[in-house]
């Protein structure tokens, strides 16, 4: 049986006037139906390029490359715009950080829901709106027919982050990407929005990519984990394994740099990760994280491909932590050395 | 003895007109609220609870629409602009947006002693040079643009100004929410070190309770132009007597293995600050609301160094 979704080697290459840029640099990923996926990472590590980049949404004058990208074992690769409409909205939803620029201010919901509706369902006027008020009512929203006849501004954010995550199932698709979906919303709204997603995806069965930059968000809602830096994926495993025993020292960096309320000690110093991210004007030819790394070695002035450690866990990296202890392997071969 | 009490808030209201002076919000419903020196006060809430109008009162740039904010003893907004600026500083949220684009960063930290006419320039300049170091920031940056640096530097540079007048109290609205993780614990590291290098008082405003645990001595939760509760940061994390609390505490997300997401007992919806609730404004989120709650606003209620506005306060534990 085939994925959900496989991503085998995406790059992406951009021209601008300042040069070429090369913000996603071999990125791999597979997604089982039922199964959310988190991609971590910071800003312009080019997480969100390569899920745009998988529902064929590419920025102008950028080159997309990848051995696959395949939904249900069918090949995404070279569509025509005609054929992605097909499958964008329909087969693969988008929620996007910010409602209340992905809302059209100068339609109301029932507008934008009806837009999708009519672009992708068979269904008449009266069968449509039966199913808009469904689907916002079962998003938590408790007057839809109010909300329907508003415009975005005049919903609260989390309101128009409800709304967004109505259109997105408008079609029962099979594959929805949310980027960022809570960042813009208050504390006690962000949980809520995350268990709805959980809640949904329990009973429509759709896979979830959820891109995130905050790693608590990730702790409860994610299976699997995906981290990125540079371009690249640099460790991937189950959620509970990743955060607990990670292998990668960006992801330990990372971990530590985060106070938790009774666990760190108040007042005492954070741990911080020294330096910045590499410029992506040029394809790495070495460890992109080499520069800021605890633990480098002569040997990772060369490029690390992503090496398993168990079955299901990875990491980009020649000194991985692995059960407590850092652990020498060959580049080359990916065993120990 | 106690310490001096720096900032003093009594009774503090605020009210905008708005939607073309059809109606009135009141962004403040009576604060009250002391800061002591060298005391780090956090004040958290949510979007729309006026935490940012609160700053903005202690900062001397608005006036109260009734009652007093006070900064030793005289009120904020009667200090000369100099003698405020000497006295209390600001650090914005956005180092993208707080730093002037076309001063380099030395002109950007030298500027509080340029508008003082404070030393010579070669003085100033040293103590540029100075307080670029304090904060971390490498020599050669003093001819960049703020265009050419990070976010983290950015920030850096912005803190750097609001230290070179050596103000008392240090007024930080979300200092790390634009930053991204591994540059945060930077910042937060600086803001800790130089609290304690230079004995400063500091008004922390931030959503971000486990920024505001590890750093905040006292604690003031506020929602809808009210503070719910406040007190010791540890007995509030421990004990919150707030429904409200509670739920702030229960949607922190902790990146440890094995976490579900939390359920929340609260309901979604914030009310407009436009048309808040009668009786207690929480009242419509609220898990123990009853009849009372629905009429009657709960009056502050002091147990211990805790005080809160609720009349069916979660019980401390035994």
């Amino acid at each position: 049986m085939s994925a959900l979704l496989e991503v085998e080697n995406l790059r992406l290459e951009i021209a601008t006037d300042l040069g070429r840029l090369y913000p996603v640099q071999g990125v791999s990923l597979t997604l089982d139906a039922g199964e959310t996926l988190a991609v971590v990472g910071e800003s312009g590590c080019g997480k969100s390029l390569s899920a745009m980049a998988i529902t064929g949404l590419v920025p102008s004058r950028a080159k997309l490359t990848a051995d696959r990208i395949a939904l249900k074992g069918k090949s995404l690769l070279g569509l025509r715009e005609s054929e992605w409409r097909g499958i964008r909205g329909r087969r693969i939803a988008v929620v996007f950080q910010d409602p209340m620029t992905s809302l059209d201010p100068c339609y109301t919901i029932e507008d934008q829901m009806r837009e999708i509706g009519r672009q992708h369902l068979a269904l008449d006027a009266h069968a449509l709106r039966a199913r808009m008020l469904d689907l916002l009512r079962r998003v938590g929203i408790s007057s839809p027919e109010t909300r329907l006849s508003q415009y975005p501004h005049q919903l609260s954010g989390g309101l128009r982050q409800r709304v967004m995550i109505a259109i997105a199932l408008m079609c029962e698709p099979e594959l929805i990407i949310a980027d960022e979906p809570t960042t813009a919303l208050d504390v006690t709204i962000q949980a809520q929005v995350l268990r709805l997603l959980a809640d949904l995806q329990e009973e429509h069965g759709f896979g979830l990519i959820l891109i995130t930059h905050d790693l608590g968000v990730v702790a409860g809602a994610a299976d699997r984990i995906a981290v990125m830096y540079a371009g690249q994926v640099v460790e991937s495993g189950p959620t509970d394994t990743v955060l607990s025993a990670p292998a990668h020292p960006y992801t330990e960096g990372l971990l530590r740099s985060i106070p938790v309320p009774g666990r760190t000690a108040r007042g005492a110093p954070l741990g911080f990760i020294p330096g910045v991210v590499p410029r992506p004007d040029a394809p790495l030819i070495a460890c992109g994280f080499i520069n800021r790394c605890p633990r480098p070695v002569p040997a990772c002035a060369a490029p690390i491909p992503l090496m398993p450690i168990d079955p299901a866990h990875a990491a980009r990296c020649i000194r991985p932590c692995i059960d407590g202890q850092i652990v020498e392997r060959h580049a080359a071969t990916g065993t120990a050395a | 003895m106690n310490p001096e009490t720096l900032i003093t808030v009594e009774g503090a209201t605020k009210d905008y007109t708005v939607q073309g002076a059809r109606a009135t919000l009141r962004a403040l419903r009576g604060i009250d609220l002391t800061v002591r020196r060298g005391e780090v006060l956090a004040i958290v809430g949510e979007s729309g609870c006026g935490k940012t109008t609160l700053s903005r009162l202690i900062l001397g740039i608005e006036e109260p629409t009734s009652g007093h904010v006070s900064l030793k003893g005289k009120a904020a907004t009667g200090y000369g602009r100099l003698s405020r600026a000497a006295l209390i500083q600001p650090i914005f949220q956005d180092p993208y947006s707080s730093l002037n684009p076309r001063m380099t960063i030395g002109q950007i930290i030298a500027a509080p002693l340029v508008v003082r006419g404070r030393g010579s320039r070669r003085e100033r300049q040293a103590h540029v040079m100075e307080a670029m170091r304090q904060v971390g920031l490498a020599e050669h940056l003093r001819n960049a643009y703020p265009g050419q640096l990070s976010g983290g530097q950015r920030q850096r540079v912005a803190i750097a100004r609001a230290l070179i007048g050596e103000p008392e109290i240090l007024v930080c609205d979300e200092p790390t929410s634009a930053l991204d993780v591994s540059v945060q614990s930077q910042i937060l590291n600086l803001i800790a070190e130089l609290r304690a290098r230079f004995s400063l008082t500091i008004v922390l405003i931030s959503h971000n309770l486990a920024v505001v645990h590890h750093l905040a001595d006292r604690v003031a939760v506020m929602y809808l132009g009210q503070i719910v509760e406040s007190g010791p940061t540890e007995e509030i994390f421990a004990s919150p007597r707030h429904h409200y609390t509670r739920a702030l505490l229960d949607a922190i997300l902790v990146p440890e293995a094995h976490r579900r997401l939390p359920r929340l007992t609260i309901d979604a919806e914030f009310p407009s600050p436009l048309a808040p609730p009668p009786g207690c404004a929480f009242h419509p989120r609220c898990p123990a609301a009853d009849a009372v709650c629905r009429e009657i606003d709960p009056p502050p209620v002091d147990e211990g160094d805790t005080r809160f506005r609720c009349h069916h306060p979660l019980p401390t534990p035994t």
